[in-house]
């Protein structure tokens, strides 16, 4: 089932170009940010670390934005109801989709910019697995605003999750320090990994229960 | 015998019979002790060694901050009540709830402003205690949102159940914010663990003030929710009768 649906999903996002759209978005503001600070500084490298967290969560909402609007409204959700199909695969086989088509891609932009902005290549495999695992709590979290604010536009699910967004917001931004100054973060990496293990599931699980709430 | 039991305080309308039976036995008495709480606390409690009268916020702020963390903890119990055996008096009561906590975390931010300007110099600062408390504000206004903006009020209640529940994860943050991160913000003074680190002449009148300022917010919550009920249940017989 989630086999046949992330097929379906990966013909779908690959036709519509939308997993573009957070690529460029992210790699906009990674460029044009050096262009606002020092070109030749030093600073580059320790601002990258900041802007990286911000520019990973505003690209992120983007990336989720109009995941489940799309089934939605042109009835997809509700067939699934009617045909008895689990909706919960449904909702897990886009996550999943996406987290390959957009989260990937941007954690290894991530150490493409990394690497143009001067930063310390000894961190680049903590810094690709660290944005990966923030990513993947991230697009979970907006899944879950997504789907409870699913007929009244974005906004909505952005401002009532966003509070559950910040504890991510806190981990990946320490890690960010941490990294800065080449310590260690195996702690934060098994955190943010065993974290997504368990929310992966639940949220898909939470966001299809609400999904069903809104068709009934 | 125990579905009975539940089934009777479960019902809107013995809530309301109730709480008009006893509202004013919690009401009167809890503003006369916050009064004398306060009066204690800004009269007749000796000046801090180090920041003279300034200290004396605390009397307004302890007590709100308590309740703006204990509120929501409330409410998690109430959405699991609501989720679980489809009580709607729970998802009334967490609505109502709602708009108290929002109220007293907006209170606890604002007197720790105030106290900020003497103490610390600025009336605000991205310290981890007071960051985690405007998310918590934040959550307040986000769960009111939520509800407001379904017309379908069934289906309201269930999203903010599960929001509030899902919620709770930031709780522990805000409340270890002060342990786990280097704050501006000092550690908790009372805790249930240790002695408390401040003098009995400035803890009791304190004390008191806890106590009662949690029975004025229950007499809130009351009102508050009385409110929702009405507006809830006005196509009930027993609501069109009532009075």
């Amino acid at each position: 089932m989630i086999k046949y649906l992330s097929q379906e999903q990966t013909k779908l996002i690959y036709k519509s170009r939308a997993w573009l759209t957070p690529l460029i978005l992210f790699a906009l503001i990674m460029i044009a940010f050096p262009l606002s600070i020092d070109l030749f500084g030093k600073q580059t490298s320790d601002l990258f670390m900041i802007i990286i967290v911000i520019s990973l969560l505003l690209t992120n909402y983007l990336a989720i934005d109009d995941i489940l609007l799309e089934d939605y409204e042109d009835g997809s959700f509700e067939q699934f109801l009617t045909q008895n199909k689990s909706l919960f695969s449904s909702v897990l086989a886009k996550l999943i989709i996406l987290i390959i088509y957009k989260a990937l891609p941007l954690s290894l932009l991530t150490i493409l910019f990394a690497s143009v902005n001067n930063v310390d290549p000894f961190v680049f495999l903590d810094l690709f697995l660290i944005s990966f695992f923030c990513q993947i709590l991230f697009l979970n979290i907006f899944l879950f605003g997504s789907a409870l604010g699913i007929n009244k536009g974005g906004l909505l699910g952005l401002i009532v999750v966003m509070p559950i967004v910040f504890p991510v917001i806190i981990i990946f931004g320490q890690s960010m320090t941490l990294l800065q100054n080449n310590s260690s973060i195996d702690s934060f990496l098994l955190l943010s990994l065993g974290i997504s293990f368990l929310i992966t599931p639940m949220f898909s699980y939470l966001s299809s229960l609400i999904l069903k709430m809104h068709l009934e | 015998m125990s579905n009975k039991i539940i089934n009777k305080f479960a019902s809107a309308k013995t809530y309301i019979e109730t709480c008009d039976k006893y509202f004013l036995f919690v009401f009167i008495p809890s503003i006369l002790l916050i009064i004398a709480g306060w009066y204690w606390g800004i009269f007749i409690a000796p000046p801090d060694a180090v920041q003279g009268d300034s200290y004396r916020i605390i009397y307004l702020h302890v007590p709100s901050s308590i309740y703006a963390q204990l509120i929501y903890w409330i409410m998690a119990a109430w959405s699991a009540i609501y989720l679980i055996w489809r009580v709607k008096l729970a998802a009334y009561l967490t609505k109502s709830a709602a708009f108290v906590g929002l109220l007293v975390t907006f209170l606890a931010l604002f007197s720790g402003s105030v106290w900020g300007i003497p103490t610390w110099g600025t009336w605000w600062q991205w310290d981890a205690r007071i960051t985690s408390t405007i998310i918590l504000f934040l959550m307040y206004l986000g769960l009111i949102a939520l509800h407001d903006s379904f017309n379908n009020q069934n289906k309201a209640d269930n999203l903010m159940s599960i929001l509030t529940i899902v919620g709770c994860v930031n709780l522990p943050i805000i409340k270890k914010s002060v342990d786990w991160w280097s704050t501006l913000h000092q550690p908790a003074s009372i805790t249930l663990t240790d002695n408390p680190a401040i003098d009995p002449a400035m803890l009791y009148p304190l004390i008191l003030c806890i106590v009662s300022f949690g029975f004025v917010l229950i007499s809130m919550g009351v009102l508050v929710s009385k409110l929702i009920i009405f507006n809830r249940e006005k196509n009930r017989n027993w609501v069109k009768n009532y009075g």
